[in-house]
């Protein structure tokens, strides 16, 4: 099967209007939208690795510190990502929250361990399960936003429960930092190019050393 | 429309997204689905949305989102007090608790970048509804394109759902006409999200209505 880099043309990544690639350093722009042609994203690991970074050191602050701090007649509550999953299971909400666990703490741990191994195996180059590792990848990128669901939370609670002196939700510090991680993951799957999975394997097979199954 | 395997250009082609396969166009029986043979990307979809179809959803959209913001969603009764929330009520409450970042995060994701998608497609829909061109076709395509994955009002749903719970326990929960909205709203933008770009951008450069 040939690639487009191999025959020449790059698909516009705004508008999808195949083009002629530009030769060399040479920049072209798409005659159709006007962006920028390149056959891979620019510095697409150098980004990728910036914002995964980013992501694992907000990661901490955003499960360690509150996200949510609730006022009552009896008292101040602190509650974490974690502490908010095992109130609700204690409710007797178990479907509920799994749901939060999965969204607010499998989802964001597997989605940075995720684009870290792809990245690593790219700039290893890797040529083997070149297919299950795109997989990875779209599946990283179709569950990205859905951790956003406990900052909506806090949200809500922050606006219905609201009555001074009595009965008060307030977001925490950790609120910010863990919609900052979701946003981080969520541009670190989009700067990241799954074509240079496919790379590695091309010029395997170009070596004729390449256990990819044609 | 004959090019040749040397130079594919045009729609008779696909280009992978996912690994930059270049493979000749099938026509799509219904209900299927094109998956590149290489790495599985799903290329085109025959239940894609179709340009016809588009308008239509995205003016429902745009009365759901207001219904969203006119009528509340939740509302809690607490101590006889009574505390009514539609869309922006959560954004406005964040912002009051002096959490300014919190309250622009979930602004944009379930307020703004939903608003500026339904808008936008509007803004190109109608006219070409019209058989004119909308102004600046390319800028408004552009942001259409980067609005698209910051738009959460699914997520924001599922959110509400768990809000009831975890307040049910111990308040007098209420649901408002709005969650009506917010559902529909989520079910409608995921639709609008599966309307495919390529005929879009035909249609709005190069003015060819029909």
């Amino acid at each position: 099967m040939k690639t487009a880099r191999a025959l020449g043309i790059t698909a516009c990544h705004a508008c999808g209007l195949i083009c002629r690639a530009p030769d060399g350093h040479a920049q072209a722009a798409c005659p159709r939208c006007g962006a920028r042609l390149h056959a891979r994203k620019p510095r697409s690991l150098t980004q990728t690795w910036a914002l995964l970074i980013a992501a694992t050191i907000l990661y901490l602050p955003a499960n360690l510190l509150p996200i949510m701090i609730s006022r009552d007649l009896f008292g101040t509550r602190s509650d974490t990502i974690l502490s908010g999953v095992v109130a609700l299971w204690q409710a007797g909400a178990f479907d509920l929250a799994i749901v939060v666990f999965v969204a607010s703490v499998v989802v964001p741990v597997i989605k940075i361990g995720v684009i870290a191994f792809l990245a690593w195996t790219v700039q290893r180059r890797w040529a083997l399960q070149c297919r299950e590792r795109t997989r990875l990848y779209r599946m990283v990128e179709r569950v990205g936003h859905w951790s956003m669901l406990d900052v909506f939370v806090v949200a809500l609670l922050a606006a219905l429960v609201n009555i001074r002196g009595l009965a008060e939700v307030v977001p925490g510090p950790g609120a910010l930092a863990f919609g900052a991680v979701v946003i981080l993951t969520m541009l670190a799957a989009m700067r990241f190019d799954p074509r240079l999975i496919w790379d590695a394997a091309e010029e395997a097979e170009s070596r004729e050393a390449c256990d990819e199954p044609a | 429309m004959s090019a040749t395997p040397e130079e594919p250009a045009g729609p008779g082609w696909w280009v992978c997204e996912h690994c930059d396969a270049v493979l000749r166009a099938v026509p799509l029986a219904p209900g299927t689905v094109a998956e590149c043979p290489r790495c599985g990307n799903p290329l085109a979809r025959a239940s894609a949305l179709t340009l016809p179809d588009a308008l239509p959803l995205a003016l429902a959209g745009a009365i759901l989102f207001a219904l969203a913001n006119l009528f509340p969603i939740i509302g809690l009764e607490l101590a006889g007090e009574r505390r009514v929330v539609p869309l922006w009520g959560a954004i406005v409450a964040t912002w009051q608790a002096g959490e300014p970042l919190v309250a622009l995060l979930a602004g944009a994701t379930m307020w703004a970048f939903p608003a500026v998608f339904l808008g936008l497609h509007l803004y190109l829909l109608v006219p070409l509804s019209l058989r004119r061109r909308p102004p600046a076709p390319v800028a408004a395509m552009h942001l259409l394109r980067w609005t698209r994955p910051w738009s959460m009002v699914e997520v924001f749903l599922i959110s509400v759902l768990v809000t009831l719970v975890k307040l049910g326990s111990f308040a007098v929960v209420i649901v408002g006409p709005g969650l009506a909205a917010i559902v529909a709203l989520a079910l409608l933008l995921i639709r609008l999200g599966t309307l495919e770009l390529q005929p879009l951008w035909n249609r709005v450069l190069e003015g060819s209505p029909g």
